[in-house]
């Protein structure tokens, strides 16, 4: 898996501001004022709750493997696909860093980060730690 | 208020071709569409009611290409391979309601010899596409957590391969006749860990359609009576991060269709299952009720799903994994083969003997990021 064969990420109005972060190596959660969840991905009204408008904020993006796998056959190359189940609850499907293809397992650690994509873009990818 | 015996299916046609480089895809959703007409004893100006999907492109110019005249009803609403299964409930539905009578369901495709149809973009877009995920390694996320969770071993998928090449052998159509074995299953190259190429179902070409309508129009047409007994249909998706791969949308649908048809598990005696993936089959089983939550793996093994070995008969045209997976859509076909079972129309082979009650189930889109569920129940009226 090269990066450079990664689309950029579709980015609106209501998800810019996690991608502005995310140019800053930030990882940007959004919880809900009445119900007191995180949620992923972003939405401005609690899909949990229905009840309030979110509020941004920052996460370490740290938690442990849920499922994984590795696409072998792939015009790109093998790249692996997970759930992180982040320490702030939400299970987030991403794409992991091609080092970590051979060393995935459930309950491992691991953290969200960012790496230019095409058009020199970040797009979040997770790692082990 | 139930649709339990509300309408019938009355026309069923599975297009033969698995490749169709000469033809255009509304051509082969317009044979299909003739074929299970005239499997009926129906017209094109009989039909008014049409279902479809995203398979057949802009809803307006399939309906008009195929000269749809006498439309009342209709009704697109896209949960991937499942909504063919979804579609039978609406029809029933709208029947019910007087909003239509004759209700033609197509589904038709060339994912081999054309670049399939972009789909629209989700609000998730940012966060998901740039992955390329596809539904091997997509389903696969969710058989690996069913294996961590419950010791489900690749064994016991390869089963479910193995109950479906028993049957395609007798199709002539079937894309794949050989018979398989465990190991050789096992021995296929690893596509998406834990699925192996012959996890996998085929990609194919062609379709199918069925015709829906009143039991008093079915009694006047002299086919036999497949009576549709219950159905139900429902979404799963990410839960905004609560996502539990333990199980499929199906756990909402299985049940409450076997429930309003007044039946249980242990009645079934043939059931379609689609089988998009091994994984696909032996979460569905759980969750419709076969067996216990994570008894899946046991339940399928050993031969349990081939007909005349095992206790439920699945698939007997060869299914997704063998025979066709036309556009990548699979709950049409399975609807097909139950109505066969029901009629006495399947191989003699295969044939599940007074096959009188039979179950559909099918999930669609991506099993482990969102899918469309839909199960029904069919029961051959004398």
């Amino acid at each position: 898996m090269s990066y450079d064969k990664i689309p950029a990420p579709d980015i609106n109005p209501e998800s810019k501001p996690f991608w502005d972060a995310a140019a800053e190596g930030k990882f940007l959660l959004r919880r809900c004022p009445a119900c007191g969840e995180a949620h992923f991905w972003p939405r401005t009204i609690c899909p949990l709750c229905h009840k309030a408008d979110t509020e941004w904020e920052e996460s370490p993006g740290e938690g442990t493997i849920y499922t994984w796998t590795v696409m072998r056959k792939s015009p790109r190359g093998p790249f692996a696909l997970a759930y992180l189940e982040l320490d702030e609850g939400p299970r987030v499907y991403v794409q992991f860093r091609p080092e970590d293809n051979d060393d995935l397992a459930i309950g491992k650690r691991a953290k969200i980060m960012f790496h230019p994509v095409q058009d020199d873009k970040p797009m979040m990818f997770a790692k082990l730690i | 208020m139930s649709i339990k015996g509300v309408a019938s299916i009355v026309g069923i046609y599975e297009h033969p071709l698995r490749k169709a480089p000469d033809k255009s895809t509304p051509q082969l959703h317009y044979e299909c569409a003739q074929g299970a007409l005239a499997d009926a004893g129906l017209t094109f100006d009989d039909v008014d009611g049409y279902f479809c999907a995203g398979d057949a492109g802009w809803f307006m110019s399939i309906v008009d290409y195929m000269g749809l005249r006498n439309l009342t009803y209709f009704d697109a609403t896209d949960i991937g391979g499942s909504s063919y299964i979804a579609h039978l409930n609406d029809a029933a539905t709208a029947i019910a309601m007087g909003r239509c009578k004759v209700a033609l369901v197509t589904l038709a495709g060339r994912p081999r010899s054309e670049k399939p149809m972009p789909r629209p973009k989700g609000p998730e877009a940012g966060w998901e596409m740039p992955y390329g995920g596809s539904p091997p390694n997509i389903y696969a996320l969710a058989a690996q957590r069913h294996m961590h969770e419950f010791g489900t071993t690749s064994e016991q998928l390869a089963w479910i391969k193995v109950a479906a090449s028993h049957h395609a052998q007798h199709n002539e159509h079937a894309m794949l006749r050989d018979v398989v074995t465990v190991e050789e299953v096992l021995e296929s190259p690893m596509i998406a860990d834990p699925l192996h190429r012959m996890d996998c179902c085929v990609v194919s070409e062609g379709g199918g359609a069925f015709i829906v309508t009143t039991p008093e129009i079915a009694k006047s047409l002299g086919k036999p009576d497949v009576r549709l007994q219950g159905a139900a249909q429902a979404i799963k998706g990410q839960g905004g991060g609560k996502i539990d791969l333990t199980y499929s949308g199906a756990v909402h649908t299985g049940p409450k269709a076997m429930e309003e048809a007044g039946v249980k598990p242990s009645d079934i005696k043939y059931a379609s299952i689609y089988d998009s993936f091994t994984i696909t089959v032996l979460m569905q089983l759980e969750d419709c009720g076969f067996c216990e939550k994570g008894e899946g793996g046991k339940f399928v093994a050993d031969g349990n799903l081939i007909s005349g070995q095992g206790k439920l008969a699945f698939n007997t045209d060869g299914g997704g994994l063998c025979n066709n997976h036309p556009v990548n859509r699979g709950g049409l076909t399975k609807v097909l083969e139950a109505v066969r079972q029901l009629r006495g129309e399947a191989h003699p082979a295969v044939q599940v003997p007074d096959c009188s009650l039979a179950f559909v189930t099918g999930i669609g889109g991506t099993l482990a990021v969102r899918h469309g569920a839909a199960s029904a129940v069919l029961e051959r009226i004398s």
